[in-house]
């Protein structure tokens, strides 16, 4: 107990550590302020939906559905967030063989690797399921027995979708630790199992927020049992909150379940997925060329290289420049919108607006230069001596994420083409607003990057994910788009339709990237010579 | 061929890693840097290759100012790191020829240079294989062989006897003279004093950031009878 015990803190420090350095704030309590705001921020849309679910579960006297329903959230939510978080954790972190030679139980050394996943999930479920629990608290006056259960509810919450994805992982890594490219094979399991995630999340997001729909489901047989059927440990949630003590034990005595489950395994995850997979040798030898080539094509390659042969990467930038399909797939799919809707004629004003956004979407929602630098880690000394000014050092990151998004955003393009045939005059508008936004964003991203450079990461993860960067980049993009809703709104004459307002858009964020690129090119050039390693 | 004037390097404000270091490594010469660990050996070769930004003072490439002008004092010389940090989902092949193309090197030049260099260490075999994939020794031989590449003025190496097996350690050693004597200059860090006492023109010594002694082997063998090994501690316990 006492080894598995420092084996835990030690996971656990090294976990904090990580992320708060990956944060990159040179000030810590400038850095735990953010961390504050930030957390309040990610919680205001889980409290919104607290509130207007509680509000359409009143009208029919059931209340405690919105601990079914932001449980069920927050379950998703978590296996979201903590899939690739494990997978991480497991697979790609490079203390496999330094655990393996410690003289420690192989289901300690799982059970220390979970407490740090457990802690990050904790903190997701805090956000998503606490405001339900306040909510839920407040409004049905305070008492020792609800109190107790809200808290334990938020203690074991994370269990469940952490034994769960563990032990769907076990079988995975097994088969995959076989094959010679288990990496990418890992990746795109990975990318399944999210966009499923997903494609639940939004599928049975709308039956929540909905009170005749949720009246229709109770009148087909009640809505605990439907959704009970599919999930139980949500029924038993709900009812231990309505004083059932036997479905508080059901709930206690499921997690205490999985826990077994994943203590038994775990000997045969450490050996047969664990150490399999973290070996590296073996590589098949290729084919030895002395090939001349441009000093351009190897800069933009190597960038590439960096993105596509780290599978954390690679997921990462992969999904944020497919997303907007799949989210069109599904609000399709959900029948929210159909492409008859969209091609009608009460839509055409907003045409070439729909458009625009679509094809730029790949700019909007990756944000590949903001860890450009990053991505690097410790071997960002390489480009460093060698004779490449850093203005041509950061020309060829920024054309990176140029070269991916615009890839992306032309397959949207043809996409679009396909589906629904507007004016080749739209199109080229289109095109024109989403090459100016990419350029834009591409360089705005690599100055958040430029300021806040963080190379001391030993997790991929770290890199893009766990990184304020990503944050501010963000930030940014809902910043223009505020600030475009906000003119919009208060000056609608300004704007025959919303034709005007993507030109214009496009002149004014053609102007912004002709200073941010000078800024880059000139101030952000010298800021990079002066990055540390 | 390297001048370093008065350069220092603070961290946080009042860490002084480096301090007023003054050096002047000739053309033709192996120039070893010795110093017990946390001396600022590594601090100093990453400021002199652009690495680092130094705090104060002036570092002269081949007469170029590495902060004013630095690509093409970075055109002078190749470096490798104490750590072989690479960027490793590559093969060795492709490497060499991603460095190859920056520093210009013809097809010709660089099939001839790679065979010989890979040839010499041991690893043409493994070029087409992953990089990491390979031991910590190989990639270092991989690092030196793409540091000898593009037959630079200047090659600065820290620590890079480290992982070598021995023939591969002669292989440098060798490749280090052979390479002077063509009129280049090597400037490496090192803790093995019997490599440093057999192979430099000169050394320099440093502790606690500062150049506590630099002169030729024979000079400073000529102020006392004891090795270099027992005047490195004499020097490092004293100053």
């Amino acid at each position: 107990m006492h080894k598995l015990k420092a084996l835990t803190m030690i996971q656990l420090k090294d976990f904090i550590g990580k992320y708060t350095s990956g944060l990159g704030m040179k000030n810590k309590y400038i850095g735990r302020i953010l961390l504050l705001v930030l957390a309040g921020l990610l919680a205001v849309p889980s409290i919104t939906l607290s509130i207007v679910i509680y509000d359409s579960l009143q009208i029919i006297g059931q209340t405690e559905l919105l601990i079914t329903s932001m449980y069920l959230n927050s379950v998703i939510f978590m296996f979201i967030f903590g899939f690739p978080f494990i997978i991480s954790v497991f697979f790609f972190a490079r203390d496999s063989h330094f655990l393996a030679a410690l003289p420690i139980r192989e289901d300690s050394l799982i059970i220390s690797k979970l407490a740090t996943v457990y802690i990050y999930l904790l903190v997701v479920s805090t956000l998503i399921l606490g405001p339900a629990l306040l909510i839920y608290l407040i409004n049905s006056g305070f008492s020792i027995y609800l109190l107790i259960l809200s808290l334990m509810t938020l203690i074991l919450a994370p269990l469940l979708p952490l034994m769960i994805s563990s032990i769907i992982i076990l079988p995975f890594g097994n088969i995959f630790s076989r094959s010679s490219h288990r990496k990418m094979l890992v990746t795109l399991f990975n990318i399944i199992f999210l966009v499923g995630i997903l494609g639940f999340q939004l599928f049975f997001g709308n039956y929540f927020e909905d009170p005749e729909m949720v009246q229709e489901l109770l009148a087909g047989g009640g809505f605990i049992e439907i959704i009970g059927m599919n999930f139980p440990p949500s029924i038993w949630l709900t009812r231990a909150f309505t004083g059932s003590l036997i479905s508080v034990g059901l709930f206690l005595a499921l997690n205490l379940l999985l826990i077994f489950i994943l203590k038994f395994t775990a000997k045969l995850f450490f050996r047969r997925s664990l150490l399999a997979f973290a070996q590296e040798g073996g590589s098949s030898n290729g084919r030895i060329y002395f090939k001349k080539r441009s000093r351009s094509f190897q800069l933009i390659r190597r960038n590439i290289l960096i993105i596509l042969k780290e599978p954390m990467f690679l997921m990462n930038n992969g999904i944020v420049l497919i997303a907007p399909i799949f989210i069109i797939a599904i609000l399709l799919i959900q029948g929210d919108y159909s492409l008859a809707m969209l091609g009608s004629a009460e839509m055409e004003s907003y045409w070439l607006l729909i458009l625009s956004v679509f094809i730029a979407s790949p700019a909007l929602m990756g944000n590949i230069t903001a860890t450009a630098i990053t991505r690097e880690g410790q071997s960002f000394w390489e480009t460093r001596v060698m004779p490449i000014s850093a203005a041509e050092n950061l020309k060829y990151r920024i054309l990176t994420t140029i070269i991916l998004s615009s890839f992306s955003s032309l397959l949207f393009l043809v996409m679009a083409l396909f589906i629904i045939p507007f004016s080749l005059e739209l199109y080229g508008l289109a095109a024109l607003f989403s090459l100016v936004l990419t350029l834009l964003l591409a360089y705005v991203d690599i100055v958040i990057n430029i300021f806040r450079p963080h190379l001391n990461w030993t997790n991929p993860t770290a890199a893009v994910k766990n990184n304020l960067n990503v944050v501010f980049s963000l930030l940014i993009r809902a910043g223009i788009g505020l600030v475009f809703f906000l003119f919009y709104q208060i000056f609608p004459g300004l704007f025959v339709g919303s034709n005007q307002l993507v030109f214009i858009s496009t002149i004014i964020f053609a102007g912004l990237y002709i200073l941010v690129r000078t800024y880059v090119y000139r101030q952000g050039a010298e800021k990079f010579e002066k990055i540390s390693i | 061929m390297i001048i370093t004037k008065g350069i220092s390097k603070i961290y946080d404000g009042h860490k002084k890693a480096v301090d007023n270091l003054n050096m002047d490594i000739q053309q033709g010469e192996i120039f070893g840097f010795l110093g017990p660990n946390g001396a600022g050996k590594t601090t100093t070769l990453r400021m002199i290759t652009g690495i680092l930004a130094p705090t104060a003072g002036e570092i002269l490439i081949d007469g170029i100012d590495i902060r004013k002008n630095p690509v093409q004092a970075k055109n002078n010389f190749t470096y490798v790191p104490d750590h072989p940090d690479i960027f490793n989902s590559i093969t060795g092949i492709d490497y060499l020829n991603f460095l190859a193309d920056i520093y210009n090197v013809s097809e010709e030049a660089r099939k001839k240079r790679i065979t010989n260099l890979t040839g010499e260490f041991g690893i043409l075999d493994d070029l087409g294989k992953m990089i990491n994939s390979y031991s910590h020794g190989m990639k270092q031989k991989l690092l030196i062989s793409g540091a000898l590449l593009p037959e630079p003025k200047i090659i600065i190496l820290d620590e890079p006897l480290g992982g070598l097996d021995p023939r591969s350690s002669r292989t440098l050693k060798s490749l280090m003279r052979a390479h002077c004597d063509k009129g280049g200059t090597v400037l490496f860090s090192s803790h093995l004093l019997e490599i440093v006492e057999t192979i430099c023109d000169r050394v320099g010594i440093i502790k606690e950031g500062r150049l506590i002694a630099c002169d030729t082997m024979a000079e400073i063998k000529s102020k006392s009878d004891s090795s270099l090994e027992e005047i490195f501690m004499e020097l490092t316990e004293s100053a």
